[in-house]
């Protein structure tokens, strides 16, 4: 059952139009990020869920009630803000409570739910101390903790972990990932990180310069990107330039070497874009895959687990992605390989 | 931020010239009060403080130093809150209008006010300059102008300082309206910006002369020269006595912010 749902919506700034034809539907419980380059609209779309923006045109539906037209202070919404937001002149324990003060709640009621929540971001003896004594990552588990406090419809979070490091950052967000399924409360989560996206969310809205270039779970974003955006955005997919040979039989042609796709080829036209996965291909092992094409070793990166391999074929580049193996034999820079890979692993977008 | 070249010798000696500039003529002033053809003699002192006007202009001054520092802040806190919130653009308008109390003499601005307001009757059908409470309020007011450029500057620094458009978004989404975000997030957040405000504005208020004399009011100021053209000795002792309650206040002030200011500069 549709929980939040988003119609239509629109946002104009003067002549600039920052959100255009948002539809969206998320079931209750259910973790959604936005995920997209900066400027997209992803923080704008946040907003007017909010009630921060006043949509230029389109409705916002909670739990089957319009709140469009709903001032911010009514709508029920627990917000986490990039920049923690933490109110500075109170303790952790008062930030928390500040929701159910404001709401007239009952002194026992708000000593519970400080208790309740300081249990769940791990911080009990933390109660007493002022945002400016507590780290950065603690800081965004009080402004969640604190969001959390008034048992909101809604948990948005707008790139909560941005301005944390790399570690504190994947730990993180575990916790509120884990956090969020013990509450079952239904999130919103936007980030410009894809392998974050990628790692916490039940749905995925890819966004590109306003609009909803692809939504599906992680792996329907990964596997199956549907716009040549999509695919240049999540994970390090290879993205080429080639030349339609036989569209029934699906036979291509890049940079002079032929090859099949396991897609259609719908378009008339004569050239297409095509997406390779760099863990898709194999170096000098045919496997019994129909396509292989060579191509001279340009560079090679060390990533840790992955060894990445960078070829050139005449004009393009295609990386080849493999696991790091002490065993393994590298090929030298310059060196001519044989790249292998299933018809299936060349998406026509 | 941290640099970590030494000052050199020429900015010690400039330091030192500014510091002679400033403190020589205290020196002097206190040397002529204490000293006399007869010797060292703290007569000036002792007759000044036991003078009952002094007391009685002192606190006067004091009073009105106290509420136009409320009246300003209670005026310009929430009015630069909301400048910065939601007319941004209206910033320049409002540092213009901070230059004009500067520019426009005290002089001026009081026969203003007076012709202004020698009209305007109060509810009991007395000429608002022709009572006692009417000049009064006439003074807070002509105060709060003046003050005004030190309070808006000081104020909007400090909310440059806190992100308030992210701290009003956060109570907002809590719940909070208007009158509570004002209260519990913005103005604990800028006790800091509003003391340094105050500072200014108890200085200026307390050495404040022309329009306390204009409208006649007992005022600390007036009475100090009326003192200096009888006898200049008691209004030297007086200067000093002022220069350090002055202080001494401001002091104050800053001991009673302090506990809650470390916590919101951060
Ligand atoms: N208050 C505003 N006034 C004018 N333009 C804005 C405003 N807020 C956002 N924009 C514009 O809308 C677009 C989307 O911004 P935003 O939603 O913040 O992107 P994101 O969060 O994805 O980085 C950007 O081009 C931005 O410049
Ligand atoms: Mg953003």
């Amino acid at each position: 059952m549709t929980f939040l749902e988003l119609s239509s919506l629109r946002k104009e700034f003067g002549a600039a139009v920052a959100v255009q034809d948002f539809n969206l539907q998320v079931e209750k419980g259910e973790f959604v990020s936005f995920l997209g380059p900066s400027g997209c609209g992803k923080t704008t779309v946040l907003r007017m869920i909010a009630g921060f923006e006043k949509p230029t045109r389109g409705r916002i539906i909670i739990d089957g009630k319009d709140v469009t037209a709903l001032n911010a202070n009514k709508r029920n919404i627990g917000m986490v803000f990039q920049q923690y937001a933490l109110f500075p002149n109170m303790t952790v324990a008062d930030n928390i409570q500040f929701g159910l003060k404001v709401a007239g709640a009952d002194g026992g009621l708000r000593q519970k739910r400080i208790k309740d929540m300081l249990g769940i971001i791990h911080m009990e003896q933390f109660a007493n101390r002022y945002p400016h004594q507590l780290s950065g990552g603690q800081q965004q588990r009080v402004a969640l903790a604190r969001a959390l406090a008034i048992q909101p419809q809604v948990l948005l979070l707008d790139e909560p972990l941005s301005a944390l490091d790399a570690k504190i950052r994947v730990n993180l967000r575990q916790e509120i990932r884990s956090i969020q399924r013990q509450l079952g409360i239904t999130t919103i989560f936007v980030t410009h990180d894809q392998e974050e996206a990628l790692s916490i969310s039940d749905r995925i809205v890819v966004m590109n310069q306003g609009v909803i270039d692809q939504l599906g779970t992680p792996l329907d974003i990964y596997n199956r990107p549907q716009t040549s955006f999509v695919a240049s955005f999540i994970g390090s997919l290879n993205v080429l330039q080639a030349q339609v040979v036989d569209r029934s039989a699906g036979r291509i042609r890049i940079d002079g070497q032929e090859l099949t796709t396991g897609e259609r080829i719908g378009s008339e036209a004569d050239t297409v874009t095509v997406a390779i996965r760099p863990e898709a291909v194999s170096l000098n092992h045919a496997n019994g895959h129909p396509n292989s094409i060579s191509a001279a070793v340009d560079d090679i990166y060390f990533l840790g687990s992955v060894v990445r391999v960078r070829t050139k074929l005449k004009d393009q580049f295609l990386n080849v992605d493999m696991f790091n193996n002490p065993s393994m034999a590298l090929p030298a820079r310059g060196e001519q390989v044989l790249l292998s890979f299933a018809a299936s692993a060349a998406k026509v977008l | 931020m941290v640099t970590q070249k030494r000052p050199s010798w020429l900015a010690w000696f400039w330091l030192l010239v500014a510091f002679l500039y400033l403190f020589l003529p205290l020196v002097a002033m206190v040397w002529s009060a204490v000293t006399s053809p007869r010797g060292f003699y703290l007569d000036a002192f002792t007759d000044v403080i036991a003078a009952p006007k002094f007391a009685e202009t002192f606190l006067f001054s004091l009073r009105s130093a106290v509420f136009t520092i409320l009246i300003s802040a209670l005026l310009v806190v929430p009015t630069t809150y909301w400048v910065q919130l939601r007319m941004p653009r209206m910033r320049p308008v409002i540092e213009f209008l901070t230059v004009v109390p500067l520019v426009i003499p005290a002089l001026l601005m009081t026969f203003g006010l007076i012709r202004f307001f020698n009209s305007v009757r109060l509810p009991n059908d007395i000429l608002l300059t022709n009572s006692n409470e009417g000049l009064y309020v006439m003074l807070l007011g002509a105060y709060v102008i003046i003050s005004f450029p030190f309070m808006y500057r000081a104020v909007d620094a400090g909310m440059q300082a806190v992100n308030i458009r992210a701290l009003t978004e956060a109570a907002q989404s809590l719940g909070a309206g208007w009158f509570t975000i004002l209260f519990r997030v913005i103005f604990p957040n800028l006790l800091v910006a509003v003391l340094n405000g105050a500072f200014i504005t108890f200085a200026i208020v307390l050495g404040e002369f022309t329009v306390s004399s204009l409208l006649n009011q007992p005022a600390f100021s007036p009475y100090m020269l009326d003192l200096s053209s009888r006898q200049g000795d008691q209004a030297t002792a007086l200067g000093i006595i002022s220069f350090v309650l002055t202080w001494a206040c401001i002091a104050a002030i800053q001991r009673l912010g302090r506990g809650r200011a470390r916590v919101a500069a951060v």
